[in-house]
């Protein structure tokens, strides 16, 4: 096999799941020359374990400046949609008619109540709370085996896989801009910038956006900095096709416009295991049920699981890690994908992290603060 | 709670070859078969008493012979397995549809073969199946075509059709082959392992006497077929060697391209594969004795790659015997003295193959050079022309491009279209096919409703002993 | 293109029994009573009875689809017996009373 020459870009961006992939996309909106690195299948590729969900509900219950973004993210997903589709003619299936998180139990309602208000506060999203005969007015049979539900207006839902596709078409209409089978081996800080070693060939650039995901972690080493990620196993369910019924997803439970119902909710401290496991699926499949008894009969076609990326208070890192190489990590790559098109990009673009990004500092985990070492090429 | 030594997955040949050596040991054997009725493909139909009817003789004695002696407890019929875990606990579900899980000491897996999937325009039609399916028909049903029947594609199974519906009054009313003429020519390292098996040899020349002899058209070298017709098959199309095109009439189109391994089972459980060029498919990577890559899992027989239906049965009492020595029912030198003959007998029946393989390449089943509407994925309606374009935009694997194009996420999981999509991105990215592999097997193996799975907590509580 | 309860001019089953017998089984397909005999399957029956345009209609396309495998791994099948939809055919055995009822979809998802 022929070796090939070496590129040189103005940023390369590693890793081509759903938070690389917005990223590279709003750099070439900015009009920036870049490279999207993408491992390719054998990749972890969380993004293949997204539920979908475009959502705030619920974000940033352990950093409350994650609300006010979460909300903002919400809020921009529709131009971004809007954009996309007509470039690339890949419908994104975007609904927004509102979502749910139900609780089962009392207890738990009341704590979800306190929870959403104490954001409400903070970023100003509204909510409402739900009985089973309110409910059903956009997701017909639900139980009245509930305690209730919290909807959020504003939020929804769109089909991640077809986002991924969407962008890497996009991407992929500037020659040379996606590269696959691209695996970051290693990254060097050089005098002119970044020089980043791949089985596709090597990269020369200014500067470098770590979104990789888990992949981050051994990419943040080259940098001589440690992250306090970790990886938490999510398991999906996804049924047969059924009659167009649920108007609105839930956390756990959503109709997709194909008509296939996606089931999860599950978290596992499992390590790097992407296995399926019968009691998750059996504990999934139970509380579907419980919520939906319709759902009895329908038949589930596949599981399959995901590792999140999870930083200690569930909410994004944004940070400049090393001079020009800007770590974007999170573990909602749907919610937050039009928001990391469009002002992320833009701040990688301008080479600083404004105010705005001050909270989701990996200064914040104190104690997994991470040695200053950059290496010098 | 059911743990024997034993569980086996597929009650055909080679399954039931396996469970009677190992029960003959001593060992505690279940079996569990998905059909109706044990005999998997080959002796299909063997346990029905009026399948006597249909006098196809040879095997069916064999067969009927085998289901008697494999029959005893722990034989499920119409029992699926839809979860395995790696250490060998199977969960599955019975007839009446609730599930059970059964925790053995080793499994071995004999899921067998399935056609080779044939993606060519108009395969999709109502009155289109494959040759398998008629042999099924006519040996458990003893049904036959009730119409023009025209057989279109290659390999000894379908003349073994031909000769099949021949001698039951039902000669097939035209036969389209595409098995190339490169292949008729012997090859210099085949022909000697051929000789050594003359009895298989000549059953094969003595196939195409009696077609010759009969009055079903007979058309070599075809090439370019498609299949045509509204609302059901009407008519078959293709290219003969001299480049004419020809049209014949057909109410039911038998197509054929050889047989793969049916490994879903395997692959759902990550054992090692490796690609095989000669018999172009994947073969999960086992032992001599038919162990794979995960300990205590074992696999044998056509699951494990194709090399007849006699080295298949071998493998089972191979692994049977190795099994059994590993949970100690006998020692290695009891074990190596028993398999000393079936592993001789399917050294020879190995060494045979590559001549079967040199004269049947796929032909039909070549999706990469399929049209760009040519449908490809039948479950989810993904055409050739959509893969392409979903390589070019960034699926460089099949499961990226699973996840792009929904091909291989419908109720089949990809056994209709795992190895064209294959094809078609070795053909689009320049890599080869054993690089490119085929996208990850996901429980559950097949669909089943979520009530049924929900409630197993309580069959759940009853397994953990 | 409507459900048909009776043969039309172009019904044509694809198969049919070598040795014809009475069939001591009844099965109701779409309200029609079909003689079965004791070994065979849904999709077995099926195929010597009805005209293979009028087995199913695929989810996805709308288009006509019958059996092509009779041996679980396509999927084309794919039948409602006794109230539980998209059965493998080619799977259940026939049981004397069993209704089924073919999957056409008329503007509802199957």
């Amino acid at each position: 096999m022929t070796s090939r020459p070496e590129i040189g870009v103005e940023i390369a961006v590693i890793g081509g799941g759903l938070v690389g992939a917005a990223v590279a996309y709003g750099l070439i909106k900015k009009g920036l020359s870049i490279v999207l690195l993408d491992e390719g299948d054998s990749a972890i590729r969380a993004s293949r374990g997204n539920f979908g969900l475009v959502c705030a509900a619920g974000k940033g219950d352990k950093l409350e400046n994650y609300a006010p973004w979460a909300l903002q993210g919400v809020h921009v997903w529709a131009e971004f949609a809007k954009n996309l589709i007509a470039e690339t003619g890949i419908d994104l299936e975007l609904e927004q008619n509102g979502g749910f998180v139900f609780c089962a139990e009392p207890p738990a309602l009341k704590e979800r109540i306190e929870m959403m208000e104490r954001l409400r506060r903070k970023s100003g999203l509204d909510f409402e709370v739900m009985q089973p005969a309110e409910i059903a007015r956009l997701m017909p049979g639900v139980s009245s085996n509930v305690a209730g539900a919290i909807f959020c207006e504003i939020d929804g839902a769109a089909n991640p896989l077809k986002l991924l596709r969407a962008l890497h078409a996009a991407i992929s209409a500037t020659e040379g801009a996606l590269r696959r089978d691209a695996r970051a081996e290693r990254i060097e800080r050089t005098s002119g910038g970044y020089r980043i070693t791949t089985p596709a060939g090597v990269v020369t650039s200014e500067k470098v956006v770590l979104a990789a995901g888990l992949g981050n972690l051994g990419l943040a080493k080259w940098l001589g900095v440690r992250l306090p990620i970790k990886p938490m196993r999510g398991q999906i369910l996804v049924t047969e096709r059924y009659e167009p019924v649920l108007k609105a997803p839930s956390e756990h439970v959503r109709q997709t416009m194909d008509g296939t119902f996606l089931l999860g909710g599950s978290w596992e401290d499992v390590g790097y295991d992407t296995s399926t496991t019968f009691e998750v699926t059996r504990d999934i499949a139970a509380r579907a049920v419980r919520y939906f008894p319709f759902l009895e009969k329908v038949r589930l076609v596949r599981t399959w699981s995901a590792l999140r990326i999870l930083a200690p208070d569930n909410a994004p890192i944004y940070e400049e890690i090393a001079p020009g190489a800007f770590l974007v990590t999170c573990h909602s790559g749907v919610s937050l994908a039009a928001i990391h098109a469009g002002k992320v990009a833009g701040w990688i673009a301008d080479g600083a992290l404004p105010d705005e990004a001050a909270p989701f500092a990996l200064s914040r985990f104190e104690s997994s603060l991470p040695e200053r070492e950059v290496a010098y090429g | 709670m059911s743990a024997p030594d034993l569980l086996i997955i597929g009650g055909g040949s080679t399954g039931l070859s396996a469970s009677i050596v190992a029960r003959e040991l001593g060992l505690s054997v279940e079996l569990l078969d998905e059909r109706p009725a044990l005999g998997g493909n080959y002796f299909a139909g063997a346990g029905n008493p009026s399948a006597g009817k249909t006098k196809l003789g040879e095997g069916y004695a064999q067969g009927a012979d085998l289901l008697r002696k494999a029959n005893g407890p722990g034989m499920r019929n119409g029992a699926f397995a839809w979860q395995i875990e790696p250490d060998g606990k199977t969960y599955f579900i019975d007839p009446a549809g609730k599930v059970g899980s059964i925790s053995p000491r080793r499994l071995l897996i004999a899921t067998g073969a399935q056609e080779r999937p044939v993606p060519i325009a108009g395969a999709l039609l109502p009155g289109v199946m494959y040759a398998g399916a008629a042999q099924l028909m006519l040996k458990t049903f003893g049904s036959i075509p009730a119409g023009r029947a025209v057989l279109v594609g290659s390999g000894p199974l379908l003349l073994l059709l031909a000769k099949q519906l021949l001698s039951q009054g039902a000669a097939p009313a035209a036969m389209i082959e595409t098995t190339p003429r490169a292949g008729l020519l012997m090859t210099a390292t085949s022909l000697p392992a051929a000789l050594k098996v003359p009895a298989l040899l000549s059953e094969g020349l003595g196939f195409r006497s009696a077609l010759k002899k009969s009055a079903m058209a007979w058309h070599r070298q075809a090439s370019g077929v498609f299949i045509s017709g509204r609302d059901k098959a009407q008519s078959v199309t293709f290219t003969d060697r001299h480049g004419q095109h020809h049209t014949i009439m057909a109410d039911l189109i038998l197509l054929h391209d050889g047989v793969i391994p049916n490994d879903h089972v395997a692959r759902q459980l990550k054992c090692k594969e490796t690609w095989n060029p000669g018999q172009h498919c994947f073969n999960t990577t086992v032992d001599q004795w038919g162990e794979t890559s995960r300990k205590g899992i074992f696999a044998a027989g056509d699951c494990t790659g194709i090399w007849g239906v006699e080295a298949a049965r071998m493998s089972g009492e191979i692994a049977a015997l190795e099994i059994a020595r590993q949970l100690g029912f006998i020692n290695a030198d009891e074990r190596d003295r028993r398999a000393a003959e079936p592993l001789r007998q399917r050294a020879r029946q190995v060494a045979f193959r590559p001549f079967v393989e040199t004269h049947f390449p796929p032909t039909l089943a070549r999706a990469a050079f399929a049209a760009n509407d040519t449908v490809i994925c039948r479950c989810e309606m993904v055409t050739a022309g959509e893969i392409r374009l979903a390589v070019r935009q960034g699926a460089s694997g099949p499961d990226q491009l699973k996840s792009f194009t929904r091909c291989g996420m419908g109720p089949c999981q990809g056994r209709s279209c795992a190895m064209a999509v294959a094809e078609i991105i070795a053909s689009e990215t320049g890599r080869s096919i054993g690089e490119i592999g085929r996208h990850d097997i996901r429980a559950p193996l097949k669909p089943l409703p979520l009530g049924q799975i929900a409630t197993a907590r309580d069959a759940a509580e009853e397994i953990v002993a | 293109m409507t459900l048909q309860k009776k043969p039309a001019s172009s019904h044509f089953p694809l198969y049919r029994l070598l040795v014809d017998g009475p069939g001591e089984i009844v099965v109701d397909l779409d309200g029609e009573q079909l003689a079965a005999h004791p070994h065979e399957t849904v999709a077995s029956v099926m195929l010597r009875h009805i005209d293979p345009s009028q087995y199913r209609r695929s989810a996805v396309s709308g288009e006509p689809r019958a059996p092509l495998c009779m041996m679980g791994v396509c999927f084309e099948c794919l039948v409602e017996i006794d109230g539980q939809k998209n059965q493998q055919a080619c799977f259940v055995r026939v049981r004397s009373g069993m209704t089924i009822r073919r999957q056409f979809p008329r503007g509802e998802r199957q």
